[in-house]
């Protein structure tokens, strides 16, 4: 399993890279309008700011990581793409927290010398991104 | 339910949290290290803030603060991680600082108040005086139990 460790403006996450259809650089909002198309429009998030709302980058180039689901591409925006590792030593979530997870985005963790970073389910948290989107349509 | 106050004496490590003052059994602390950056989990509840590595292991974070319903506040250089073995759980609370280590003799240990809110009296085993201020004796059975059941 490949992972791409991943930073947004606080902080590091790391993603399968067998989720990603894809993962490039981005400079415009035209960049990112083109991942998708007509019939299947893409939807961005900040990845970071979709966690905590304090991690929130300033504008400007980006990487996107684009997850393809059935319907649309959602493309997860992040400051940059730090580095890929083979097979690293994924460790559980500790119980006490895994058990109170309200959403099942994280996999796991990984060290990274003396710091970590969660393995997050990108494919889980874009079925959350359509959830959320969808619910705040219906709302409006 | 293993009573914190069978122990003879009473071992504990005073810390504080607020203006308060807790005690922890001295027999469950491992270690207590200064605070540094906790990598939070998303999904997971503000009690549970995140994950810390330590000599080689992955330990959950809880927030006392947030646990005894006494609200979030700033990290200070006081600011400690107290990490504890309890019923085989690995656990790291934080906590506001951390005074010292004591011994008491449990015949000193009183109830809690009966007054005080139910959601904090829960924590609690009992309180003793030291030095002119009530320590809260933490109740670790029930904090470990609360924290499993958490929902």
């Amino acid at each position: 399993m490949i992972l791409v460790i991943v930073r947004t403006a606080l902080r590091q996450y790391a993603i399968r890279r067998g989720d990603l259809a894809n993962m490039l650089p981005v400079h415009t909002h035209a960049d990112i309008v083109a991942l998708g198309n007509a019939q299947h429009p893409a939807v961005s998030v900040e990845l970071g700011e979709w966690f905590d709302p304090a991690d929130r980058s300033a504008p400007g180039r980006r990487h996107a990581l684009v997850v393809p689901l059935r319907r649309r591409p959602i493309v997860f925006l992040v400051e940059r793409i730090e580095q890929a590792l083979e097979n690293p030593q994924v460790y559980p979530v500790p119980a006490f927290i895994a058990h109170h997870l309200r959403e099942e985005w994280a996999l796991g963790v990984i060290t990274l010398e003396d710091q970590l970073a969660v393995l997050i389910d990108l494919r889980a948290v874009a079925r959350s991104v359509v959830l959320q989107r969808r619910q705040d349509v219906l709302e409006s | 339910m293993a009573d914190i106050t069978s122990q003879r004496p009473l071992d504990v490590l005073i810390v504080q949290i607020e203006h308060e003052l807790y005690a922890i059994p001295s027999a469950c602390v491992r270690e207590v290290a200064r605070h540094r950056a906790i990598t939070p989990i998303p999904g997971a509840p503000r009690t549970l803030p995140g994950i810390i590595s330590q000599r080689g292991s992955i330990l959950p974070v809880a927030d006392m603060r947030l646990i005894l319903d006494l609200g979030l506040a700033e990290v200070t250089r006081a600011t400690r991680l107290v990490l504890i073995n309890y019923q085989e759980s690995d656990l790291a609370l934080l906590v506001d600082a951390v005074l010292d280590l004591e011994s008491f003799p449990v015949e000193i240990v009183e109830p809690v108040p009966a007054a005080l809110d139910l959601a904090r009296a829960r924590f609690l085993a009992g309180v003793v005086q030291f030095e002119g201020q009530p320590v809260a004796l933490l109740n670790l059975d029930e904090l470990i139990a609360s924290l499993r059941d958490w929902e």
